[in-house]
């Protein structure tokens, strides 16, 4: 389908934009453009016919899960504001349950649970080397915790590294009392700090900082 | 139809919105995210990031619908958000990457072959043209924009974006009604730089 007169002036005149009257003229004189007219105009019409698109379901609650953790960021944030020695506290408490856990691992459990007693202490330990390698780099830079470069890939790690530390607080706790069940959050920790520092390996620096 | 101009949201679930009701954000959900799909999918071609697009744009409507003072603007300022977000991702060096085609079979209409023939035509040889000239065709010919807008968003000239408009219906006309196997074996799909 080929017509004498530039598509961008049919275009133009489809669109009721503001065209010289001897081209309007000229392209109602000539059949080839409009036949070519009338197939623009199908164009534009079959693409305003396009009907919506339904998301799958799980996007309504991965958004519930985003505004939550959101909300929960604000909460942390406005709490250190208010006491910036938190950070210390928080820090030395992190430390003695990592320690407290090692020491209290009861190798009677072996018999019972039939897993290993090494693990448990190289898994947190590895937690904490991997966590290093994660944000030494943003705090040798002195980036602002709210304006890391994180992908969508990184985003969606930590949200989940997120989901597992809030059940290792809760078997701290004193709510999970199943030994099997730690070992199986710090091994899950592990695991996803690996593949986060596995995506942040393949990035190049200038390109993360590119990135959204 | 998936286009902005066709949408109404109620005033009550504007207000809800505005209050932090979980109802009404939801509602407000229901109503524009199909929308918020269907341009982001024909924009970048791609389910997940179409997905990933209508997340951003939700987070960000929810947590700040508070700061908003005109209540009639919600489906503007949806838009903008939106499209912002696809143009986001059409520039993120991982979005150049992706060549695959994916297509979503939608439900509805099966009963009218006719139909949805014409609309898998116009899908796919929408999926054939570059992003950036998809996005000119979707933003001027289906939510209005004007070229300058355009020109504009994408940092380019008005010339700009008339010339991708022209050279988009170029390929459009050419692959448009033609049969699929027409789309298939037509060089320009190798030659997309999505």
């Amino acid at each position: 389908m080929t017509s004498k007169i530039p598509v961008s002036d049919l275009l133009a005149h489809r669109d009721g934009e503001h065209v010289d009257p001897r081209l309007s003229a000229e392209i109602e004189a000539d059949s080839e453009s409009r036949v070519h007219l009338k197939a623009l105009r199908e164009i534009k019409h079959a693409l305003n016919e396009l009907p919506g698109i339904e998301p799958a379901d799980e996007v309504w609650q991965n958004i519930d899960q985003r505004l939550r953790l959101n909300e929960n960021l604000e909460r942390q944030r406005g709490f250190k504001q208010r006491y910036p020695w938190a950070n210390l506290a928080t820090a030395a408490t992190v430390f003695f349950a990592a320690v407290l856990s090692i020491l209290w691992w009861n190798p009677g459990d072996e018999g019972v649970t039939g897993l290993p007693t090494a693990p448990l202490s190289d898994l947190v330990l590895r937690s904490q080397q991997l966590e290093s390698q994660v944000f030494y780099p943003q705090a040798k830079r002195r980036v602002p915790a709210g304006q890391l470069a994180w992908n969508s890939s990184q985003q969606a790690l930590l949200y989940r590294i997120a989901d597992v530390d809030s059940e290792l607080n809760w078997y701290y706790e004193g709510q999970l009392p199943d030994p099997q069940e730690r070992e199986r959050l710090w091994r899950q920790r592990v695991e996803l700090l690996e593949s986060l520092v596995e995506v942040q390996r393949r990035q190049k620096p200038s390109l993360r900082m590119a990135l959204y | 139809m998936a286009k902005f101009a066709d949408l109404q949201l109620d005033s009550g679930v504007t207000r809800g919105l505005q209050r932090g009701d979980r109802r009404a954000q939801a509602t407000a959900y229901r109503t524009l995210a199909p929308m918020v799909m269907g341009m982001a999918m024909r924009i970048l071609q791609d389910e997940g990031i179409a997905q990933e697009v209508v997340q951003d744009t939700f987070v960000e409507l929810i947590e700040k619908a508070h700061t908003l003072k005109d209540p009639h603007a919600v489906l503007g300022w949806v838009r903008k958000v939106a499209v912002n977000h696809c143009l986001m991702r059409l520039r993120s060096p991982w979005h150049k990457r992706r060549v695959t085609l994916e297509l979503v079979d939608d439900a509805d209409d099966t009963n009218d072959s006719t139909r949805l023939e014409d609309r898998q035509d116009i899908e796919r040889a929408l999926g054939t043209l570059p992003a950036e000239t998809r996005m000119v065709i979707w933003l001027h010919d289906v939510e209005g924009y004007t070229h300058k807008e355009i020109g504009t968003l994408l940092g380019r000239t008005t010339s700009y974006s008339k010339s991708q408009l022209a050279r988009g219906y170029q390929t459009l006309t050419l692959l448009y009604g033609g049969s699929r196997d027409d789309i298939e074996d037509s060089g320009i799909r190798s030659a997309r730089t999505s």
